[in-house]
């Protein structure tokens, strides 16, 4: 009897549960989704390096993972909230009628269970079709390929979707039966009384205040503009802090300034429905405040992650390549003892035989005097990379190579070689801050004196005579053969290009070799020691964090936007059981159907709007900012996560606020509001 | 000439063959241009039903209603509602203010929405807040308000437009008895300088002592009525005290 009541209770009332519903199977959805990354590996071609990669981002979505049942477990205790007002009148008849506490429960943990049964069940199904689309992206960010087409389905996901959705169910009814627990019948019969709605009080001091937030806003802005954005930690933050605080300033005194600007325009404050529309906006932003605020971060947050989040991806892959072109790079650290030595030699002294990797070739670092300090002393505040260089006081020498080593090492790139005049000297960094100095030094044709004689900057080049880990070559000096021969060497560089057909071999031999020869520094061999890198262990290294951090980012974002939506949704329709007198009474004195329904549409609207135009102002200032202030990123990259970003945020957006829309009419029509 | 508001043979059928109740089976009533006249009835007299179907909120089963010479039963329900707003005025036992709104923009609205322009808003309130001795609460909202001053800023609200017909339904029914008195008082001043015409549904004697006439209603039927005519009126008080009595049943 319970059951069959239950059941007809979920199905009379699913113009309220819609909402709810949609948010659950969304929620189970997308915890599908990110759990089920590891299974992807079935049809995407993952190397041994990604394949480690995605075990890391399969462990740390797994921890966000527990975060995010916990979040959508507030949002569902705060969803039931909604539905146990809504319904209290109806709970309380059941007492009346001598129905017990513990029966009326049953009927609540009956009506839980089936709404929630229902959402695991199309939560599963629609994760198991986004699974699908989300190879295709996974397999981009991987740059790995799709093997085979086929439908990928993990039971494992589905077991542990369904069990951390049960227990946050089971731990829901429970906060459920306390909570019922405690009302007291009398306050189920009685409609909670509206808080009491009162003119704005100082004006002229809300106005100021105004005034004062938008400014704040826009010194933050300047200051963060101003600063660089990754050098002066404190004002960039003292500048951030001034934009959050200025926002949710204006937000709190805009809406009276608002609602005092409408009424000093009489004629469309009192134009149709406007007076109602307006106050009632004034009403709900005064009461929400706090939610309206913390909405529209969440959205500024969610929108600059997914916008810039594949833009950095790029940027670091971007930045990766040219700091680490080669597949392999050994350095043979002991040149000056053994100035005739290569390194090849010097490594067959340690029975390694660089042959057996591949094709290699050497280059020889030489030793100047000038240090980057006198070289670049005009420069000092020219971008972060100089300013970090010259108040950290450090003497660097910069380091030269032969024009011929050079030209010999772009030829086994396939590069272009330069053609270096006599008395010239070229540029070449792989720290892409340093380009506009470059250029600059270029152009002004800056001579240079290097052991006691002059040389003009000729030309520059961005690009890496070996693998590094992060772009360390502030400047080398390419120089004529002639002029180099009396410098002192300092290092053998040998770059090798592995064979193809066995280079994921070799680089798992290259890497047992460096784990016990390499990587101990103070080792020697009959000539001296060595330092080495892969290019695989920098990618892994690099692109593993900033995919990982990408996934939870995407993961983090979604969920936000769909729980953001959520408590937008809830609120506007705690209102409309609040308001079903203020719905009956504007029928009545005859404002029409069509008028009330634009009413709601405008109310719906600015109530989503505002947040989302707040984000969407906030999210347009700051990616050019970061744009510009981030080497590597440009705004080309950008097209494609904007066009992501403006569909999901149209879907999920877009989708919650009409689905809101139409609920709002429903429970209206379901109220009984005479003559709806 | 026509009377305003003429009702013929209306029926109200609630319910399916089997289950039928009949909420209105065969009314028949007029009403002159400024009259106030007053409903009365006992529960399930129809009287609710019949404010509704006038108040244009229900369609009646069969009949007509004739309301400044428009046929009311056949209009469509776009047409009902403007014909709502700008020939209808009403004052609900709820008040149905809106809580959001002030005094004066609760009273505003009814005219905003028949697009009325701002100074002309602004001036007819004016006078109308002055008559009815309540310009110093304009600025109020609903909730700082009491109960008897909610019920005059609902009385303005539905008497600014000037409508045709203003229906009050209950509308001492929440009030205590000075401030339904002074109500009442009001509505008779709307009744007789603005030339108001009023129909009043209650079930209070001394309510309906106020109106010009009453119609008694039964079954759906109107049972009797009473003028009022030159008689003082605790004399029409008691004459509707006896009537009552002879229709019997409750009147709570």
């Amino acid at each position: 009897m319970l059951r069959q009541l239950a059941w007809r209770n979920v199905r009379r009332s699913i113009t309220t549960y819609r909402l709810y519903f949609l948010t659950l199977s969304v929620a189970v959805s997308l915890f599908y989704l990110f759990n089920s990354l590891g299974d992807q590996q079935q049809i995407i071609d993952f190397s041994q390096m990604q394949l480690e990669i995605l075990a890391n981002t399969k462990q740390a979505l797994g921890v966000v993972s527990i975060i995010v049942t916990i979040v959508l477990g507030f949002l569902v205790v705060y969803a039931n909230h909604f539905l146990l007002q809504q319904r209290k009148k109806e709970f309380g008849l059941y007492l009346t009628l001598g129905m017990g506490q513990r029966q009326v429960l049953k009927i609540l943990w009956l009506e839980t269970c089936y709404v929630a049964g229902l959402a695991l069940l199309v939560g599963i199904v629609i994760g198991i079709l986004g699974t699908q689309v989300m190879s295709l992206i996974t397999s981009q960010l991987f740059g790995a390929e799709i093997i085979t087409y086929k439908f990928v389905f993990s039971l494992m996901t589905i077991v542990k979707t369904i069990m951390y959705f049960v227990l946050m169910f089971v731990t829901v009814a429970c906060i459920n039966a306390w909570r019922f627990s405690r009302y007291q019948l009398r306050e189920l019969l009685v409609a909670k009384q509206r808080s009491q709605i009162q003119e704005p009080k100082q004006i002229k001091a809300k106005a100021l205040g105004f005034v004062v937030s938008i400014g704040s806003v826009a010194i933050g802005y300047s200051l963060i503009m101003s600063a660089d954005l990754i050098m002066n930690i404190i004002v960039s933050g003292l500048g951030a802090c001034l934009v959050l605080g200025g926002t949710v300033g204006s937000l709190y005194t805009g809406t009276t300034v608002t609602l005092e600007y409408f009424r000093k325009r009489k004629s469309s404050y009192f134009h149709s429905v406007n007076i109602v529309v307006i106050r009632q906006l004034f009403y709900q932003f005064h009461l929400n405040i706090a939610t309206i605020s913390i909405v529209s971060l969440l959205l500024f947050a969610t929108m600059t992650t997914l916008a810039l989040g594949f833009s950095y991806k790029d940027a670091v892959e971007a930045n990766l390549q040219r700091i680490a072109p080669f597949d392999a790079t050994i350095v043979f650290q002991n040149a000056v003892e053994y100035p005739d030595m290569s390194a090849a030699e010097a490594l067959l002294q340690a029975d390694v035989n660089l042959d057996d990797f591949g094709q290699y070739d050497e280059i020889n670092l030489y030793r100047t005097r000038v240090t980057e300090n006198d070289f670049f002393a005009q420069y000092q505040n020219a971008n972060s990379t100089l300013q970090t260089f010259f108040n950290h006081g450090a003497t660097v020498n910069i380091s030269a190579v032969s024009v011929s080593d050079y030209n010999q090492l772009m030829d086994f790139q396939g590069k272009t070689p330069i053609q270096l005049l006599d008395n010239h000297v070229a540029l070449i960094s792989n720290v892409s801050d340093m380009e506009g100095v470059l250029a600059e030094l270029v152009k002004a044709q800056t001579s240079v004196s290097i052991e006691g004689k002059e040389y003009t900057v000729q030309t520059y080049a961005m690009e890496s005579i070996q693998n590094e880990n992060y772009g360390r070559d502030t400047v080398i000096f390419v120089l004529p053969d002639e002029a180099i021969s009396g410098f002192e060497k300092q290092q053998v560089i040998a770059n090798l290009s592995l064979n193809p057909a066995t280079a994921e071999q070799t680089v798992i031999q290259l890497q047992q070799v460096q784990a016990e020869f390499f990587d101990n520094p103070r080792f020697n061999s009959e000539t001296g020691y060595f330092t080495g890198i892969t290019k695989a262990e920098i990618y892994q290294e690099t692109t593993g964090q900033t995919t990982l951090w990408l996934y939870v980012g995407i993961y983090i974002g979604i969920v936000s936007l769909v729980a953001s939506v959520t408590v937008l949704a809830i609120q506007q329709l705690i209102e409309v059981n609040q308001s079903r007198e203020r719905y009956q009474a504007l029928k009545r004195i005859g404002v029409t159907q069509a008028d009330i329904k634009k009413m709601i549409r405008y109310q719906i609207g600015f109530y989503f709007g505002i947040p989302l135009l707040l984000a969407t102002i906030h999210t347009a200032i700051t990616i050019p900012l970061v744009i510009t202030n981030v080497p590597d990123m440009n705004f080309e990259q950008l097209l494609n996560p904007l066009v992501f970003t403006f569909v999901l945020f149209v879907m999920i957006y877009g989708g919650y606020s009409y689905m809101t829309y139409t609920s709002y009419c429903q429970i209206l029509k379901e109220k009984n509001v005479k003559g709806w | 000439m026509e009377p305003l508001l003429t009702v013929r043979e209306l029926e109200k059928f609630y319910g399916k063959n089997g289950a039928l109740s009949k909420a209105l089976d065969g009314m028949n009533m007029t009403i002159e241009a400024g009259e106030f006249v007053g409903v009365m009835g006992p529960s399930g007299s129809g009287k609710t039903t019949l404010l509704n179907c006038l108040a244009t909120i229900e369609r009646a089963t069969a009949g007509s209603i004739t309301l400044n010479e428009r046929e009311l039963t056949t209009l469509k329900p776009k047409e009902l509602e403007i014909f709502r707003r700008d020939q209808l005025g009403f004052i609900f036992q709820e008040f149905n203010l809106i809580e959001t709104l002030t005094a004066y923009e609760n009273i505003a609205l009814a005219l905003t929405i028949q697009g009325e322009r701002v100074d002309k808003i602004e001036k007819k309130i004016a006078q109308l807040a002055n008559q009815l001795e309540i310009t110093s609460i304009l600025t109020k909202f609903p909730h700082e308000l009491s109960g008897g001053q909610k019920q005059r800023v609902a009385a303005a609200r539905a008497v600014i437009t000037n409508p045709a017909l203003i229906l009050a339904d209950e509308p001492t029914g929440a009030l205590d008895s000075k401030s339904a008195q002074k109500l009442l008082q009001t509505l008779t001043q709307l009744n007789q300088q603005l030339a108001a015409t009023i129909l009043m549904v209650t079930h209070d004697p001394v309510s309906a002592s106020y109106a010009n006439r009453i119609i008694f209603i039964k079954d759906g039927k109107v049972f009797n009525e009473i003028h009022r005519g030159d008689q003082t009126r605790s004399e029409f008080f008691q004459r509707i005290i006896a009537l009552s009595a002879v229709l019997g049943g409750s009147y709570a």
